[in-house]
């Protein structure tokens, strides 16, 4: 049977995959799309949880669809962002906008 | 595996909104933010192999710590049956005795972000 | 009002005067001798009422008019300061009175009041004369008003308050007061014309001369306070004190305290009264106006020093057993008699007409103070009483001469010294008034006897020294007056008989009536004022007038003094040298041509050039003390200890402060100090410079640093604090 070890593992491993993609990537978009899987791990963890433990309650469900909700927009103000970055420093590799450096 | 999940309405949720929006809207990005005959530089910065170290740690500790929880391994309960959980899940976000605020305020954000989307990103007429 | 308090009102208006003149009236010459002369005579009234008053009175020796106020607080007690009349102060204050009202009204005269300006002059010369044009176009030269002449007056009124300060003051440290008062005003007045070198010099001489004796005064002064207790005279002189002075000893030669003192007192008056060897200042002091000479050397503060040895006689005589004089009577016995004669030998070869009346004057000092030395007090006041007339009467006529001679200068445009007796002649003719005057003086001087003060007076001490068998006073006094008798007669002679011997004195003028009216009053009395101490056993006209002086006076001392008893031998003495005196010195002196030289030149030889030469004491002097004086000055103070040692000291100091402040500055306070607040700073921007590299600026970099944190909490909370 499948228990909910295997759900809580894959989640795991998607969020440090998630992880390593938003500390080691140089593209913005890339790291944008590190940040939704790791936000995508998080639902999964929450579902899991939900159908494992309590599965008569509503609220897990409910949470689940906020975090998409969240999740949905904070990529589209990403993405404006980095089209807004791009037009004045026509990069988006993370390492070359070091405004804020000394 | 939502679907193994028994949660269908996730299933459908992931595909329509991943895929078609936002997987859409990355594309649109790409193709707006792209240096023109560019020559390829590595796509990983100075400090990935502490980034991987990182992730690694983490999911060991994540794993090692799932381990000694208890209810690590139960197996799938029963689901009480005839109970449809989109009804549900549909009554529930919008009952006001429920989640219906969240709802509410999810989708006052999803405005916001609409509209910030669109400020930021717009070209200053100057 | 109490006569007491008109005493105390004696000396204010000359004091007066002196403000009101410096400060107000300086600039309008009639005001300023009005003002001096309404003072004396405010005085001279005052004077007056009180003598009549204290002749009135009786036991006035015993009961004086005195009165004291509390002047500072010494101690428990307060030092006291007030008045005092006896017969001195009487016999004082006549004379005093007299002779400074007479003289302010010739300095009016002899200062040249009424003349125009002079061409040249300039505050501090003499005058030069100026050149007036007459009716008839003649062009010739006048005297001209003495610029300074509201100065003068001035401080002749400063002055005459000074003596009537020290003649009716009731304790010595007043008299003191009065004392250096008028020593001040002599430096001022023999330094009148403080343009001409001479006369600095002569009043730098006159001051500091003086000031040895004063110094030495004061020593006694406070020697006599400290025993005594108090200054004023019915202390000092009471028996008591007496007593305790004379038991007192001291480490001075064994001498007792009264002998010290009044030795220290008597030091005094060898410097104000010009005695020997102290007599230095006199003559020179000769560069003052001749209203100066008058006042102030002859009548009134050479007598002050004077007054003081007769004033303190009961301590001079304290100790004085069987008649046997002290030792400080020999003393004074010593000096007084040998400066008379020494004096008198000088006068015999000097020219200048006011040298020869200067040099009489120590003489006849000399003669007043011999006779306290003898213990003839009452003659001693007595020549002191006529002395004040004839000599201040001699030397306003000797003005006079000098005025009518310079007048004869300044018309004939010869250049001669006016002052030279060489130069003069036959002025009787010119000067009748000062001839007959100045006769009067001299013969009062020399004793001519009965008709002139002098002789009464000179011959009372001769007495008293022949019948306290003193011998050698006897015969040097005796000597001294053939010499005075002489030298007086030859300056006479020289002056006013034979022919003029320039033709400056040819055309010279009698004075006008501000200089001949003293001359007159002061003759009156140089003839008068000696019959009031006849002795009654003098043959024929002895005790027709009672010896007033004798018993006036004699009242002062506790014990009365003796009656000298009449003897033929002093008189017979007296007659002989005053007359023979006067007789040798017309007989030598009544042809001398002009331009010769003196005719006792080539007789005296080597000794007349000694004599000339005051006997060259003057450059002895000036060998043992002045020149040491200038050397410890200039060398020694100035250069070695001032400017070497006390500055090379004060140089050295400066250095060594420089260099110990640059080794504070470059070694402490540049590395440490400053160092420091450096090294802070420079570490900071160090610390910065090199951590500022943390931020890149880029996210991820942030991002990693923050788990690597996170995690390293996380792990510690859970590994090592989860462990109990």
């Amino acid at each position: 049977m499948i228990s909910l070890s295997y759900f809580l593992v894959f989640a795991a491993a998607l969020f440090c995959i998630g992880l390593y993609g938003v500390l080691a990537r140089k593209n913005a978009i890339a790291i944008l799309m590190g940040i939704e899987l790791m936000l995508n791990a998080v639902v999964i963890n929450l579902i899991a949880f939900w159908r494992f433990r309590t599965p008569e309650m509503i609220a897990g469900q409910a949470f689940a669809v906020i975090v998409f909700a969240v999740a949905a927009a904070e990529v589209a103000v990403g993405l404006a962002l980095f089209i807004a970055v791009y037009r004045r420093r026509n990069t988006i590799a993370a390492d070359e906008i070091d405004l804020l450096k000394w | 595996m939502y679907g193994l999940l028994s949660a269908t309405f996730f299933a459908v949720i992931q595909v329509v909104i991943y895929i078609g929006a936002i997987a859409i809207l990355m594309i649109f990005a790409i193709m707006l933010t792209r240096r023109v005959k560019q020559e390829v530089g590595s796509t990983v910065n100075k400090g990935w192999w502490l980034a991987g170290v990182m992730s690694l740690v983490l999911f060991t500790a994540l794993v090692l710590m799932f381990s000694t929880w208890s209810g690590f391994r139960t197996t799938l309960p029963e689901m009480p049956a005839d109970v449809d959980t989109i009804k549900v899940l549909g009554t529930a976000l919008v009952s006001p005795n429920a989640y219906v605020l969240p709802f509410e305020i999810a989708s006052v954000l999803l405005l916001a972000a609409l509209i910030g989307a669109i400020v930021v990103a717009s070209e200053k007429k100057s | 009002m109490e006569t007491s308090t008109l005493v105390w009102l004696l000396p204010l208006p000359p004091l007066l005067a002196f403000f009101l003149i410096i400060f107000l009236t300086n600039r309008s010459k009639g005001l300023s001798h009005t003002l001096g002369i309404l003072s004396v005579l405010l005085s001279f009234i005052g004077s007056m009422i009180i003598v009549v008053k204290g002749l009135q009175a009786g036991h006035l020796g015993e009961e004086p008019f005195t009165s004291v106020i509390n002047w500072f607080p010494t101690g428990d007690t307060w030092f006291q300061i007030g008045v005092w009349v006896d017969p001195l102060t009487i016999v004082t204050l006549f004379f005093v009175a007299w002779t400074v009202l007479m003289i302010f009204i010739y300095s009016v005269g002899y200062q040249n009041y009424g003349q125009p300006a002079g061409d040249h002059d300039a505050p501090g010369l003499p005058p030069h004369g100026a050149m007036v044009e007459d009716e008839k176009g003649h062009k010739h030269r006048v005297p001209s008003i003495e610029p300074m002449y509201s100065r003068f007056f001035a401080f002749i009124a400063l002055f005459a308050f000074g003596m009537y300060v020290l003649v009716v003051s009731n304790n010595l440290l007043t008299l003191f007061v009065g004392w250096e008062i008028m020593g001040l005003c002599s430096y001022l007045l023999i330094g009148f014309w403080y343009a001409k070198p001479s006369a600095r010099a002569a009043a730098i001489k006159a001051f500091l001369t003086t000031r040895v004796g004063d110094v030495i005064m004061l020593l006694g002064l406070a020697y006599l306070y400290t025993l005594a207790g108090s200054l004023s005279y019915d202390v000092i002189f009471s028996e008591e004190t007496l007593h305790l002075l004379t038991s007192t000893g001291t480490p001075i030669l064994g001498l007792s305290a009264a002998a010290l003192i009044g030795i220290f007192l008597f030091i005094g008056t060898i410097g104000k009264s010009a005695q020997w060897p102290l007599h230095v200042w006199l003559p020179d002091a000769m560069e003052g106006p001749t209203p100066v000479s008058a006042m102030i050397h002859a009548a009134t503060m050479v007598s002050a020093g004077v007054y003081l040895v007769i004033r303190v006689f009961p301590i001079i005589s304290a100790g004085m057993s069987h008649g046997e004089p002290t030792i400080t009577m020999n003393l004074m016995a010593f000096i007084g008699a040998f400066t008379g004669l020494f004096a008198a030998t000088i006068a015999v070869t000097q020219n200048d007409i006011k040298r020869v009346l200067a040099y009489s004057t120590i003489s006849q000092l000399g003669y007043m103070i011999a006779a306290i030395g003898i213990g003839a007090y009452v003659a001693a006041a007595f020549h002191l009483f006529t002395h004040a007339f004839f000599k201040a009467l001699l030397f306003l006529g000797s003005g006079s001469v000098i005025h009518g001679v310079e007048h004869g200068v300044m018309h004939t445009d010869e250049h001669v010294d006016p002052q030279d007796m060489f130069n003069m002649g036959g002025l009787r003719k010119k000067m009748p008034i000062t001839f007959w005057t100045f006769l009067i003086g001299g013969l009062a001087l020399s004793g001519f006897p009965l008709l002139t003060a002098g002789f009464w007076s000179k011959d009372e001490i001769l007495a008293d020294a022949f019948a306290h068998s003193n011998w050698p006073v006897f015969i040097v006094l005796a000597l001294a007056a053939l010499l005075t008798a002489f030298y007086t007669m030859r300056q006479i002679t020289l002056t006013f008989l034979g022919e003029p011997r320039t033709k400056a004195a040819e055309h010279a003028v009698e004075s006008k009536w501000t200089m001949t009216l003293p001359l007159v009053g002061l003759a009156v009395f140089a003839v008068a004022a000696g019959w009031i101490g006849i002795t009654n056993d003098f043959p024929i006209i002895g005790g027709l007038v009672p010896n007033w002086m004798h018993d006036f006076v004699g009242e002062t001392l506790a014990e009365h003094p003796a009656v000298v008893r009449f003897s033929w031998i002093p008189l017979i003495t007296s007659l002989v040298v005053a007359l023979g005196g006067l007789g040798l010195g017309w007989y030598v002196y009544r042809d001398v041509p002009a331009g010769e030289a003196d005719p006792l030149e080539k007789p005296l030889g080597p000794v007349y050039k000694l004599l000339k030469n005051k006997y060259y004491f003057d450059e002895l002097y000036d060998f043992l003390f002045v020149r040491p004086a200038y050397w410890i000055s200039e060398t020694f103070t100035y250069l070695w200890l001032d400017r070497r040692i006390i500055d090379g000291f004060l140089h050295f100091v400066a250095r060594i402060t420089f260099s110990v402040g640059g080794i504070f500055r470059n070694y402490i306070d540049k590395p440490i100090v400053n160092g420091f607040g450096d090294f802070v700073g420079e570490s900071v921007k160090r610390l910065g410079r090199s951590s500022r590299f943390i931020q890149t600026g880029r996210v991820q970099q942030y991002m990693i640093m923050a788990l690597i944190i996170a995690f390293g909490t996380l792990f510690y909370y859970l590994f090592f604090l989860s462990q109990p």
